[in-house]
């Protein structure tokens, strides 16, 4: 089972992620999906032991209190092999440098192509249409 | 020491001594002192040689009393008038006897000269007898001191005339004298100065020379000549050092000048480029605050956008009806967030067809209320509470209507929002909206309070800033305030807000009453 944590301050991206993944993974495999509202929620959940081991995280850049960079730098030093999506409104260079220098998988632009994504998350999540 | 240079004509020479004051007054002055001098000394050399004389005459008396008394008492007694004659002949020769009187037995027996009545001096004797002490008779005599006098008067005038004459005569030569030696020579120095002074030819190295005899020592003129001489070299040196230093100073004017020119040309120069790179700035400035507004724009619509098309894209392949409900609502609701967005540019772009016209401000802001109240519904249980209206009179004004019932309305929904946020920290608050209008001289004042969260004083101005949010995201896109700020403005009027932290806001547009564009 692949799980995938998903972070936005916005409620209504947690349904469509639900949504848009359940149609992608329903022919690639079971999918636990975590969302969270914060940056400080979602680091609280990965430095929880009791928590399943995440195979991914999906975060929003702009967010108060902690935006996504600095979710990345701390996940990065929590653990290096996590692959991190960066998504971003924002579509500049400076951003994409950033998110790269820092560590991150991809960086992702809205609106979401959930094809495209489907196909990055198989790609790096070495999925097989079962 | 008499010059006899100067050939002048005895016309000349009369004008001169007509108008040349300094010998005149010389003239004058000496012929004043003199004859004063002369006037004093010779009254006092009279005085004392009357004096003198007039002593001599008086001794008469004595002479006549110690003399001639006894014996003519003697000659009485014996009435010998043959030797009282001869002795009275005598006495009466007596230089300045006038007037002589013997008279015995109340007759005269002689009498000699005439007797001046006027005459003060005069002596009786009594002429006694040796032996009894009788009296025999008396001598009248009278002394002569008026010829004395008029003898002195006539001396005193005849010596002032040949004083006066003789003191004339000193003086008229003195006159030439003084003129030839000096005058004429100091006329000559003047009349120097004053050709040089007038033909302005400084530079005329002539000396000046006076046209005088030798003579073996050196005077005060030749002192004055030299003086005047040495004073001109050193006036044409100092004008010769003046003229260089004249000359140096112009050329060093044109040096500052043709420097200041060159100065000037560059920092014209400068100016330009200034200019030109300010104006590049500026464009540049304007490019990249319109990339920036760009890309806020693009982040803000990308957002919504973003549910719009996944949403819509799920909505075609579901047969959930509860889902398909739940993602039209979320489609809608981010649909209405575009078409907000793109309002509130074209607003602040000024690009909308809103028109100046005459409307009641009371009704706008009722109307305001109203479409914030209908259009919260959709996305929020808050039921705000009953506004508090303070309406003013009379508030008929030119305004664009519907950007200003769109622009109170945001300041009203930020106020609803901020009761709803209290509400929510705080149940037993009784959340309270003031909506005021008032006409304040030639200003409408639109008054908007609430006693909700209030503003963090950290924020200030920048609460108009664009896309400055303190809402949860989707809730708002940061541009209902600057959307406000900026109707306001184009009204001519403000908007300003005071706050207390955690207590109230109280927004205030001023807008004003009478249009002037």
């Amino acid at each position: 089972m692949i799980q995938i944590v998903i972070v936005d301050d916005e409620a209504d991206t947690h349904l469509l992620y639900k949504l848009k993944m359940k149609k992608i993974f329903s022919s690639m495999g079971e999918l636990n999906l975590v969302s969270f509202l914060n940056a400080p929620d979602c680091l609280q959940y990965l430095k929880d032991k009791a928590s399943p081991a995440t195979d991914l995280i999906l975060t929003d850049i702009n967010m108060p209190d902690m935006d996504g960079f600095e979710l990345l730098q701390k996940v990065k030093q929590l653990n290096g092999k996590i692959p991190v999506y960066m998504v971003s409104a924002y579509e500049s260079v400076e951003f994409r440098n950033k998110a790269e220098n820092l560590g991150a998988s991809r960086f992702i632009s809205k609106p979401v192509d959930f094809n495209s994504l489907g196909e990055l998350l198989r790609k790096d999540l070495n999925l097989e249409p079962s | 020491m008499f010059d006899k240079c100067c050939v002048t004509s005895l016309k000349t020479k009369w004008k001169n001594f007509r108008t040349n004051s300094l010998s005149l007054k010389l003239l004058i002055a000496t012929w004043a002192v003199s004859s004063f001098a002369t006037l004093i000394l010779t009254a006092f050399q009279l005085f004392m040689d009357y004096q003198r004389d007039f002593d001599k005459l008086q001794n008469n008396f004595a002479i006549i009393k110690n003399s001639y008394l006894d014996s003519m008492a003697e000659h009485l007694w014996s009435y010998d008038t043959r030797l009282l004659e001869i002795q009275l002949d005598g006495l009466s020769r007596l230089q300045g006897v006038g007037y002589l009187k013997l008279s015995a037995d109340s007759k005269i027996i002689y009498e000699s000269g005439k007797s001046d009545p006027s005459e003060d001096s005069y002596k009786r004797f009594e002429i006694f007898h040796k032996n009894t002490n009788e009296v025999l008779g008396s001598l009248d005599v009278e002394l002569d001191v008026k010829s004395l006098r008029e003898k002195y008067f006539t001396e005193a005038i005849w010596i002032f005339i040949r004083q006066a004459g003789k003191t004339a005569i000193v003086v008229f030569f003195l006159y030439f004298i003084f003129n030839q030696i000096l005058v004429v020579h100091i006329r000559s120095i003047a009349q120097f100065l004053r050709l040089r002074a007038a033909q302005g030819d400084i530079r005329n190295n002539t000396p000046l020379i006076l046209k005088r005899r030798e003579h073996p020592r050196e005077d005060e003129l030749d002192i004055l000549v030299a003086s005047i001489n040495q004073f001109r070299t050193d006036i044409l040196e100092a004008y010769d050092k003046l003229e260089t230093l004249n000359q140096a100073l112009e050329h060093k004017v044109e040096e500052r000048t043709r420097q200041l020119t060159t100065k000037n040309e560059s920092l014209e120069k400068a100016m330009f480029q200034i200019k030109r790179m300010q104006a590049t700035l500026v464009a540049q400035e304007r490019l990249a605050s319109l990339g920036s507004l760009t890309a806020s724009v693009a982040h803000e619509i990308r957002n919504p956008l973003n549910f719009v098309l996944n949403f819509s894209e799920l909505l075609s392949d579901s047969d959930d009806p509860s889902e398909v409900h739940e993602v039209s609502r979320v489609i809608l609701k981010h649909s209405q967030r575009i078409d907000q967005i793109v309002r509130s540019m074209q607003i602040l772009s000024g690009h909308d067809s809103d028109q100046l016209e005459t409307a009641d401000v009371n009704e706008l802001v009722k109307k305001a209320y109203q479409q914030t109240i209908t259009n919260r519904s959709l996305a929020s249980s808050f039921l705000p509470p009953k506004v508090n209206y303070r309406l003013g009179d009379n508030l008929m004004v030119p305004v664009y209507a519907t950007s200003l019932a769109r622009a109170l309305g945001n300041v009203i929904e930020n106020a609803i929002y901020a009761l709803e946020k209290k509400t929510q920290l705080d149940k037993d608050y009784v959340p309270e909206l003031t909506i005021s209008t008032s006409l304040k001289g030639d200003t409408v004042e639109i008054s908007v309070r609430d006693n909700g969260v209030g503003v963090p004083g950290i924020l200030g101005e920048k609460i108009f800033d664009p896309f400055l949010t303190t809402k949860a995201p989707g809730e708002g896109a940061g541009l209902g305030l600057t959307v406000a700020f900026n109707i306001a403005q184009r009204h001519g009027g403000t908007l300003k807000y005071s706050s207390d932290f955690g207590a109230w806001t109280e927004f205030v547009m001023s807008l004003p009453a009478t249009q002037e564009r």
